[in-house]
């Protein structure tokens, strides 16, 4: 919202006070102004003048030779303008003015010889003068415009704006006009505030009937009839300040509404008299299936929420949004109604939404406007057309139909508890100046006030103890409240159970295995889920997905991991990608599952062996679960099935006894179907899972005290044959004996076709003695028969 | 003539199906209809043949050319899916061979990550606990517990995502403020950071997904002056270097009074540059004192218990931090991008 610092000045005594300065002080106290700036800079040296004579230019039928004066000016200058004449008062930019282009750029009145003819200065039109885009010929003044002045003595043109950011004055109703604003300046400065307070006599001449049906939806409506106007273009100064304020000067009547507007925050509408069919007004609203034509010449349909103003016919405006076309104020208007009202703020939101119509009333009415400002606005209004549209009258009583009278809020609130909440010793008297300067009402016993809160903070914005301190806390300035940490009660340390887990993991994964994290929608794209085969059935659709492809939320993190090889494999030979995070299982109860998942993902578009992809995955999950103190970390066959896990290359992970999730290489099925070149193997696991497993130290165990005799066997089996089955059959020979089996290496090739050779290295280990030979021998022997009789394997030499 | 194409046309069909292998189709498919495959041959080689004959034999030839041709393709379809069929039935698989390590590689934190990582850190050493709330939530902790009534323009279509089942995706972290209280004995402290969603339009500053991190504390006597202690703090200890902040009046319904905090901009020390506006300040997070309703919601009395609240947008910190320019670069998978993060680390 634009606000005229020469505007607010009329209704508080701002004499001396830098508007420039005062901005940043406004910014932190009240409402946040996005940009200020000077309007009318450079028009010093444009002076009031009479032409005097206006005779043909001599080298130009088109120009002419006005003769000028004013004050000490007398002199003739070119000038083009269609409706230069003589008798009229205009504006003389002198040399050195600097007037707006039509281009918009600044130009420098000087000397110049226009064919032949030497001139200085110009005569100006509106829009040289930066008031709008009127270029069509020159300014016009009133008659009784005293000529000599400087132009910015008789017209507001010199002023400086302040530009505020709407969404600041979402909650302050009674900053949507220039007296409330006044009102808080007027605080922040310690100067006097003038309220608005224009007085009307009214009469009975033209009754009509206005009754208010919706009173819920329309606390207050009030309306008077005016005669004997006739439509021309308000005042000058009028004009400047709606111009500098974004608003375009339109004719007198509308002119004074907006003003009006502007001036109390309150919208007002004037319809056309003749239009108003049997003298009747009904506020209600809308009947299934009505409409009504806008003033934008807009066709809304109507719904029963809506509300609508009507005459004995019809609808004659959508209440707090825009006129009806039908009863408009037209060029030969001479009587007109005047509704100054106030609607339920959703309400209006509601309907100015649908039906796409956002103006500056239906953005006033959305924030709960003070009813008392309805009255106020609509006095102001015919003092406007009583003042400045000779002949014209009030011609009606003040109609106010509603039930908007409230019982004032009333707040009990002690010293203490501001000071308290503000952490600032701050004076009662200082906490009462403060809030008085605000009218606020209040009276004091002790420290403990008593507060009414003035009407046009009551309507939602001041309602409780807490928004009296911020009241004090603004305007005394949150800036001058010293810092202070608060003083706490040491606790018990927090265990971070998953969260810690996540940042081991995290820290594992990019710091010592080389792995880029990843953050993906949750969001599911239906393209990947048809490519893997996964129908829609069971997972939570959205009511308004942010696009058709992505109507579901996830279940799992891999198909959007997908996409992430899709993307970047052509970009890089080696992909190594995690991510963490929640996903959506449906469930009975309405809030859905939201387990947290790890998944990641490793791929090799150069890998020679293709599987060996299967045993880098499992090396990074086994690194995992080993830094995590989860226990041990088993591989067992995959009873997970999968979309994109392989029938056959792919495992559980057993932690502690838990399946906790699968690693697998990708399934040839679903690379195929989601067109990805690359090799990978990917793993998932649970991790609200995984924390819920009994962390398990690693307990020391005594170095040897006599030495360990190293042991190798290569073993010949069938190739269904797992290594890891192997291994407990070794431990099983003499677990007193035999430590640290593992698998080292194993062969395949025609040499053992079809069988393979797998290869074991053991620590054979006594705690009380030296091993010997013979005893290594026995072993020996054992581990041959065992092997030979449960997986009939036949032991290398 | 025509026999001779009919012959070729067998013999060549004939071929492709017995190819094992796609080597070998293609072998098969150039010998005959290749720039010197045999078809090919036949067709170059009716120029000699009278008008009428040339177009029937032409047209005989083509349509041999296109039966070979849909025949390999064929082929090629069955050779593929006996393929992946003997891919899928691996039974001499071995997942437990041993786990082979993998080659160093340089890794990166998402630098949404790092800024939260940081953050929690700050807020860790100071005692408050971390919990993880969830993100689908109900209309009743995203909304009614926050003193946000059902009229009011933040609860419309237009900013939040719905579910068709009546749940929503939370629209910022503060659903879990009702839920902390609920969960934690007051006095406690607590920050929760996380993903939330709004349902716009993305462009280079606007993502219907981004992230969060909601500070809260509840004890007794809390005031304005330690909330700005806490932020001037937290702010310089993310940034690393001194900061200085105001606090301008600001509304959001959960707190009261409630604040949009600015600090001096970094870039050019608060005379104005196009980073700020030329304003030397940029806003940065929103925050308060917990409004009474809130307490209530959390079944908190708000006669005995006071409480601050903030939110910081660590998508939005991470693009100051970094100067990234585009808010879709963090959600992108894109690891041009996201390589380029190697500092930090979780703990």
């Amino acid at each position: 919202m634009k606000v005229s610092w020469n505007w607010i000045s009329k209704y508080a005594e701002l004499e001396g006070i830098d508007p420039i300065e005062l901005s940043r002080q406004f910014t932190l106290s009240v409402a946040e102004i996005d940009e200020v700036y000077k309007t009318g800079e450079g028009l010093d040296n444009c002076f009031v003048v009479r032409v005097d004579r206006v005779e043909t230019h001599p080298g130009s039928n088109k120009l002419k030779l006005a003769t000028v004066s004013g004050g000490t000016i007398n002199r003739t200058v070119v000038c083009g303008a269609p409706n230069v004449r003589e008798g009229m008062i205009t504006v003389l930019a002198d040399e050195g003015s600097v007037v707006k282009s039509s281009s918009s750029e600044p130009f420098v009145i000087g000397k110049a010889v226009i064919r032949g003819v030497e001139s200085t200065g110009m005569l100006a039109s509106p829009m040289e003068l930066g008031l709008g885009d009127n270029h069509a010929g020159i300014i016009e003044l009133p008659p009784e415009t005293e000529t000599g002045k400087r132009f910015h003595e008789v017209a507001p043109v010199k002023d400086v704006i302040w530009e505020i950011d709407n969404k600041s004055l979402t909650h302050r109703p009674d900053l949507w006009g220039h007296s409330g604003i006044a009102r808080e300046v007027a605080s922040l400065c310690g100067r006097k505030y003038l309220p608005v307070s224009p007085d009307i006599v009214f009469t009975d001449d033209d009754p009509l009937t206005v009754k208010n049906s919706a009173t819920d939806l329309c606390p207050r409506y009030t309306a008077f009839t005016m005669s004997g106007i006739s439509i021309g273009p308000s005042p000058l100064w009028i004009q400047i300040l709606l111009y500098n304020t974004g608003m375009r000067p339109i004719n007198n009547v509308v002119d004074f509404t907006n003003y009006s507007m502007l001036t109390t925050g309150n919208p007002l509408h004037a319809f056309d008299r003749r239009d108003i069919h049997n003298s009747y007004i009904e506020i209600r609203t809308a009947k299934e299936g009505e409409n009504i034509i806008t003033l934008d010449q807009t066709d809304v349909k109507l719904n029963t929420s809506d509300l609508l103003i009507t005459d004995s016919e019809g609808g004659i405006a959508l209440a707090g949004v825009m006129g009806g076309l039908n009863s408009e104020v037209k060029d030969d208007t001479a009587d007109i109604v005047l509704e100054a009202a106030n609607f339920h703020a959703g309400t209006i939101r509601k309907t100015a939404v649908r039906a796409g119509i956002r103006t500056e009333s239906s953005a006033r009415f959305e924030k709960s406007l003070d009813p008392e400002m309805a009255q106020i606005t609509g006095y102001l209004f015919a003092r406007l057309v009583l003042d400045y549209i000779p002949g014209a009258g009030v011609s009606s009583k003040f109609y106010d139909e509603g039930n908007w009278k409230r019982e004032p809020v009333i707040i009990s609130i002690s010293c203490d508890f501001i000071r308290n909440a503000l952490g600032l010793e701050i004076a009662n008297e200082k906490i009462i100046s403060i809030l008085t300067s605000l009218d606020f009402a209040v009276s004091e016993d002790r420290g403990n006030l008593i507060v009414r809160v003035p009407s046009w903070r009551a309507t939602k914005d001041i309602s409780i103890k807490e928004d009296l301190v911020e009241e004090i806390g603004r305007i005394y300035g949150y800036d001058n409240i010293p810092p202070q940490l608060p003083s706490v009660l040491l606790e018990k340390p927090w265990s971070l159970d998953v969260k810690n887990l996540q940042k081991i993991i995290t820290d594992v994964m990019v710091l010592e295995l080389g792995f880029t994290e990843v953050m993906n929608y949750s969001f599911d794209k239906l393209k990947y889920l048809k490519a893997l085969g996964i129908g829609t059935e069971n997972l939570l659709e959205l009511a308004n997905p942010v696009s058709k492809e992505e109507p579901v939320l996830k279940t799992d993190l891999i198909p959007n991991m997908l996409g992430n090889i899709l993307l970047n494999e052509n970009r890089c030979e080696q992909l190594r990608i995690f991510e963490m995070g929640r996903v959506f299982i449906q469930q009975q109860q309405d809030l859905p599952k939201q387990p947290r998942m790890f998944s990641f993902i490793i791929g090799d578009s150069q890998i020679k062996n293709q599987d060996d992809l299967f045993y880098n995955a499992k090396y990074c999950i086994e690194t995992v679960i080993k830094r995590i103190e989860r226990g041990n970390c088993e591989i067992k066959p995959c009873t997970t099935e999968l979309p994109w896990i392989h029938p056959s290359k792919s495992a559980d992970i057993i932690v502690s006894g838990e399946k906790t999730g699968y690693i697998s290489m990708i399934n040839p099925v679903a690379q195929k179907a989601m067109e990805i070149q690359m090799p990978f193997a990917l793993c998932s696991i649970n991790l609200d899972l995984l924390s819920s497993i009994q962390k398990s130290i690693h307990q020391f165990e005594p170095l040897p005290k006599f030495p360990a005799i190293s042991y190798d066997v290569t073993v010949i089996v069938e190739p269904t044959v797992r290594a890891g089955e192997i291994i407990e059959i070794l431990k099983e020979v003499e677990p007193e004996l035999i430590h640290n089996v593992r698998c080292v290496d194993y062969f395949e090739g025609e040499k053992y076709a079809p069988k393979r050779a797998l290869s074991f290295r053991m620590d054979f280990i006594h705690s009380s003695r030296t091993l010997k030979q013979e005893e290594v021998n026995e072993i020996h022997t054992q581990i041959v028969k065992k092997l030979s009789i449960s997986v009939e394997g036949q032991v290398m030499t | 003539m025509f026999d001779d194409i009919q012959k070729l046309e067998e013999q060549a069909v004939q071929a492709i199906n017995k190819a094992m292998d796609l080597d070998t189709l293609r072998k098969i498919e150039t010998e005959y209809t290749g720039k010197k495959g045999s078809i090919t041959l036949l067709l170059k080689g009716l120029g000699k043949m009278a008008p009428e004959e040339r177009k029937a034999a032409g047209m005989a030839c083509n349509n041999a050319k296109q039966a070979v041709l849909s025949a390999s393709e064929f082929r090629k379809n069955e050779i593929t899916e006996n393929e992946i069929k003997k891919q899928l039935d691996a039974p001499g698989f071995d997942p437990t061979l041993p786990s082979i390590p993998v080659k160093q590689m340089s890794g990166n934190f998402h630098p949404v990550s790092t800024i939260s990582f940081s953050v929690e850190k700050v807020f860790e050493k100071l005692g408050f606990k971390i919990p993880d709330y969830f993100e689908v939530e109900s209309e009743w902790f995203n909304f009614e517990a926050l003193n946000i009534p059902g009229d009011h323009p933040a609860r419309d279509m237009q900013d939040t995502f719905w579910l068709k089942n009546g749940s929503l995706l939370r629209t910022h972290t503060s659903p879990g403020q009702a839920r902390a209280m609920k969960e934690f004995k007051p006095p406690f402290r607590a920050i929760f950071p996380g993903r939330v969603f709004r349902y716009e339009r993305t462009d280079a500053s606007h993502e219907h997904t981004f992230h969060q991190v909601e500070g809260l504390m509840i004890d007794k006597n809390l005031s304005v002056s330690n909330l700005i202690a806490i932020m001037k703090l937290l702010l310089e200890a993310i940034f690393e270097q001194e900061i200085t902040i105001r606090l301008r009046p600001g509304y959001f319904p959960f707190v009261e009074p409630g604040f949009e905090l600015d600090i001096q901009c970094m870039t050019c020390g608060g005379s104005g540059c196009p980073v700020c506006k030329h304003s030397g300040w940029v806003e940065l997070l929103p925050c308060g004192l917990v409004h009474p309703e809130v307490l209530k919601a959390g079944g908190l009395d708000p006669d005995e218990w006071t409480g601050w609240a903030f939110g910081l947008g660590l998508t939005r910190l991470a693009m100051m931090k970094y100067k990234i320019n585009h808010i879709t670069h963090f959600m992108s998978g894109d690891l041009r991008f996201l390589s380029q993060f190697k500092a930090g680390g979780a703990r």
